[in-house]
């Protein structure tokens, strides 16, 4: 296997790994960082991709920012076993069977899709990825996409301030 | 081949930089503050990095009982694991360079956004009210910084039209960016300050007002990888105001590229510890007040003005 | 972008224009009264803008966003239900202590959000559009945030809103891998070349359905719809069964013509599924309801269901028949809302039945507004709710659809049975006054009372004449691709 597939299946398997370890650590801060973890992986998968911007963006908003936000309501909400509501095991089972055949519904679509046989993981190369071209498509074709999603983060602020100020 | 002899060069400087900056801040801050500092041991007191060093690795490694045990061991090895990462990107001469990529400036941002982790973790993981307080105060302050600390960045990447630290100082080839962006250059140091949450910003150690903030659990190695961790920060932050602002590794050419680096590197290191000497520490929320209405403000206004003018001069 | 492209977006800067003026006019310290006034002729100036710049639709900005006919009509009918929902959210927040000059701010935003759902022919817009809506309504759900259940509604509206976001980003993924595209036009284009029904299409459909489904509160998504109208300030209720709905409902019937859906068998299916269920659950659920803003949010979920019906043949009559159902629903449920808002006393708000006993000895106005509305949501001659059920069952019929249609016909007769119990109240013997301090600008009551009228009368003008509102729809309708 070349070098390709190798960071790709390894990558792969990290995600996965910790992406299951996040649904079944006892401790929520333990989530966190296996959360955490499942987003190096995807950087790592970007990077592949040769979406750079995208990689480091990843990094710095999701794993930087909201991780640590996420981090902080955690550790003041102070959440143990013993005071929390448990589900009842039969929750558990029918949930794990409605999203086993879930997943397994998208796997046999995406696997008997005519394109994708035979194709196995590859590193893309090209310009599509950098940050040139992206900066020339956002501010030429998505202005105004762009424009309204400031106006998204503004409505999200009034909406946090309105909340959550006291007086 | 070439390459792992310089991952290897870097790496044995900046560690031999940071145990150094332990004899090297005590001596200076003792000079500025009117005393001796060490001077027992070895010539000049240079051994005492010896005697720090053997002493911390010696001292008993406890994990207290209540503590989280993972989180504690793991919290000191993230920061001192992102910010050697961030020196990757930086340009020591034109031909040292670990790794010179495309959005240099933004793994930059990314690793010292890496840094929260390491004070939050630590913190939490002490399970003890102060430590607790300390993080979360750090880690709002840390996270704001940040903030002003990418923007101001971005006046230079403006001008330059790259994010690769390489190009940056090739570009300031005729003049450094400090006569051009000085509003930046003053805004990325507060802000770097605030990074590595030295004295001004010290409030997460904040010693003698929370203990010892969010290290107070902490002992021997793990307290020495923190310590290595903040000097290495001291020094990241000098070494990329040196590079972004100072010219990197230009200068008259009687002595080596490497040499001019170094040489502006130790300058900003010796403000650093000279700001410690000097500046009380600000309560914490003069500290978020100024950094939310004045900074920010100031560094929209710096990307504006650079931007009207690049496009003014562009034609 | 071109000169007509900008001129075809005015009426929204103008709404964006809006909230910027309203957060500039509190930072300069103005009062309630301003803000209102204010926010109320922005309104009025948008509408104006629409007219104005009615010349050079239909335009494309591509690749998202498209101006038409379609367009103008669903935001011309958002636009008019924010005016009336501010119109009724002074007397509202006068009376209680929160700060009300936010909601201003956070109220326009959504009104954006889902006017540019209105417009969109791009996943891409689809979904910013709907964040938008959606995180305006997070902060406004829980406005009043020291009631009991404000709070409550509000994380139950954002967890679910959330959870629903990531489905529908999901479907769309899904979607874009199979055509390689997410503009609706160039989708319809490859799905129909490559012949055969795709799996992965359906699958994706199917997926982004339960985003539309729990916004347009359909059953098996419509769980929030009652503790999230009963828990959030009534102007706002009123403002998800109507805006949030329509915008949503917008894009989606944009979406199923753009791919002429009504030809996949498997996808109609679904939708018929998912209409009979919401007909059945809505109806059967507002049975022994004793709130009256919990028997409003199930009879939405009902009116929706009847409102797919109509959807479902996908000719020029059933988009009509939507369309016109919808402005008919709108305008029932501004009614039935502002009854309730007029009727809030200080701390709590009117929505026990039995506040309402003897209303019609008490307050006569109101409780002739609040039966006429009653009666048009249960689809009584003479109203609006009457005209809009005959078209859809005419579409359905027409479409010989006959399993939905039948079971429309059944609910509607179930559902008669709670629109009466509540009217009998209304009439009941023994009245019981609600104390109300009339402390307050006896000029907005006045404005609010003539809204009302004027709703009603729309109500039975619709319901006597509905060629005028008819024609109007189809002259919109034609102006397009």
């Amino acid at each position: 296997m070349g070098t390709a597939q190798i960071l790709f299946w390894s990558l792969t398997a990290l995600a996965l790994i910790s992406a299951i370890m996040v649904l079944v650590s006892k401790n929520p801060v333990y989530s966190v960082l296996w959360l955490i973890v499942v987003f190096f992986a995807i950087s790592g998968h970007y990077i592949l991709l040769n979406a750079q911007f995208l990689a480091i963006v990843n990094l710095i908003v999701y794993a930087g920012a909201i991780m640590v936000l996420f981090l902080f309501v955690i550790m003041l909400m102070n959440l143990n076993t013993e005071t929390e509501p448990q589900k009842s095991i039969w929750m558990k089972f029918f949930g794990v069977v409605a999203g086993g055949l879930l997943l397994s519904f998208f796997i046999s679509f995406v696997i008997s899709s005519a394109d994708l046989k035979g194709k196995s993981a590859q590193l893309k190369e090209g310009e599509i990825g950098l940050i040139k071209t992206l900066g020339k498509a956002l501010f030429n074709d998505y202005v105004i996409p762009f424009e309204i999603a400031s106006i998204l983060f503004l409505s999200a602020m009034v909406g946090a301030v309105v909340i959550g100020k006291k007086d | 081949m070439q390459h792992i002899w310089i991952v290897l060069g870097v790496l044995f400087v900046l560690l031999n930089i940071a145990a150094g900056l332990i004899w090297l801040e005590r001596r200076m801050l003792a000079m500025w503050q009117d005393r001796l500092g060490p001077n027992r041991a070895g010539p000049l007191g240079i051994l005492i990095v010896l005697a720090d060093t053997l002493k911390l690795f010696f001292k008993e490694d406890w994990i207290p009982p209540f503590a989280d045990k993972w989180v504690f061991i793991t919290a000191p090895a993230i920061v001192v694991a992102s910010v050697l990462m961030s020196f990757v990107i930086i340009p020591f001469s034109p031909s040292i360079i670990v790794s010179d990529l495309n959005v240099g400036i933004l793994f930059f941002l990314a690793m010292s956004s890496l840094g929260v982790y390491s004070i939050v973790l630590g913190g939490w993981a002490s399970n003890n009210k102060y430590s607790l307080l300390g993080a979360l105060r750090g880690a709002s302050q840390m996270i704001a910084y940040e903030v002003f600390m990418g923007l101001s960045l971005m006046g230079i990447v403006m001008l330059t039209g790259s994010f690769k630290l390489s190009d940056i100082v090739n570009a300031q080839k005729d003049v450094w960016f400090v006569f051009k962006q000085p509003v930046a250059l003053v805004i990325f140091f507060i802000a770097g300050v605030a990074e590595t949450h030295r004295l001004p910003f010290d409030i997460p150690e904040a010693e003698s007002e929370l203990i010892a903030g969010f290290h107070s659990e902490y002992s021997g190695m793990k307290f020495g990888m923190f310590f290595i961790g903040e000097y290495l920060g001291v020094t990241l932050i000098s070494a990329m105001t040196a590079t972004m602002f100072f010219g990197g590794w230009l200068g008259p050419a009687f002595l080596p590229p490497w040499a001019w680096f170094f040489i502006k590197t130790f300058a900003f290191i010796l403000f650093f510890i000279l700001l410690r000497a000097s500046l009380p520490r600000p309560r914490y929320d003069q500290l978020m007040e100024t950094g939310w209405k004045v900074l920010l403000p100031l560094v929209l206004l710096n990307l504006m003005v650079t931007g009207a003018i690049a496009l003014w001069i562009r034609g | 972008m071109t000169e007509q492209q900008l001129m075809a977006l005015l009426p929204f800067m103008v709404l964006a224009a809006a909230s910027i003026v309203i957060i500039l006019l509190i930072a300069f310290r103005q009062g309630h009264t301003v803000i209102q006034v204010t926010g109320f002729l922005l309104m009025c100036l948008v509408i104006f803008a629409m007219w104005y710049v009615r010349g050079v639709l239909p335009q494309t900005i591509a690749p998202l966003l498209i101006v038409d006919g379609f367009g103008a009509l669903f935001t011309g009918l958002i636009v008019f239900c924010v005016l009336v929902v501010g119109l009724f959210s002074y007397i509202y927040f006068e009376e209680r202590e929160e700060n009300p000059r936010e909601y201003y701010i956070l109220i326009f935003l959504s009104t954006l959000g889902a006017a540019i759902l209105t417009i969109s022919r791009h996943f891409m817009s689809f979904f910013i559009g709907l964040e938008l809506l959606s995180i305006s309504l997070y902060a406004l759900i829980a406005y009043l945030r020291t009631r009991n259940n404000a709070i409550e509604a509000g994380i139950k509206y954002l967890v679910l809103a959330a959870l629903t976001s990531a489905f529908l980003l999901f479907g769309m993924a899904l979607i874009y891998m199979e055509t390689g595209s997410m503009d609706f036009a160039v989708i319809a284009q490859r799905l129909n070349a490559a012949g055969k029904s795709s799996a992965l299409f359906l699958t994706g459909f199917g997926v982004m359905m339960v985003a539309v489904g729990f916004k347009l509160a359909l059953v098996p998504f419509h769980l929030w719809a009652a503790d999230v109208y009963q828990g959030a300030p009534s102007p706002v209720a009123s403002f998800i069964a109507t805006v949030s709905k329509v915008g949503v409902f917008a894009v989606f019937l944009r979406f199923c013509q753009e791919l002429h859906l009504q030809n996949n068998s498997a996808v109609m299916m679904l939708i018929s599924a998912v209409a009979i269920l919401s007909m059945i659950s809505g109806n059967i659920l507002a049975l022994r309801q004793q709130n009256l803003k919990r028997l409003l949010a199930y009879s939405s979920i009902a009116h929706f269901g009847y409102l797919l019906v109509a959807f479902l043949p996908g000719n020029n009559t059933g988009v009509e028949a939507a369309v016109f159902y919808l402005t008919a629903y709108a305008i029932t449920i501004l009614a039935a809302f502002g009854i309730i808002i007029l009727l809030s006393p200080g701390e709590k708000d009117a929505d026990s039945l039995s506040m309402y006993r003897g209303l019609f000895w008490d307050k006569p106005f109101m409780a002739i507004v609040l039966t006429v509305a009653l009666l048009s949501l249960a689809g009584i001659p003479l109203t609006a709710g009457f005209i809009g059920k005959f078209y859809v069952l005419t579409a359905g019929v027409e479409q010989r659809a006959w399993l939905p249609v039948i079971v429309l016909v059944i609910t509607s007769v179930i559902g008669l049975y709670y629109y009466l119990r509540i009217i009998s109240t209304i009439f009941a013997d023994s009245p019981v006054t609600i104390q109300k301090e009339r402390s307050l600008n006896q000029f907005f009551y006045t404005a609010s009372y003539a809204a009302l009228v004027v709703l009603t009368l729309l109500l039975f003008g619709i319901g006597v004449m509905p060629a005028v509102i008819i024609q109007g729809i189809k002259q919109f309708l034609v102006i397009d691709r």
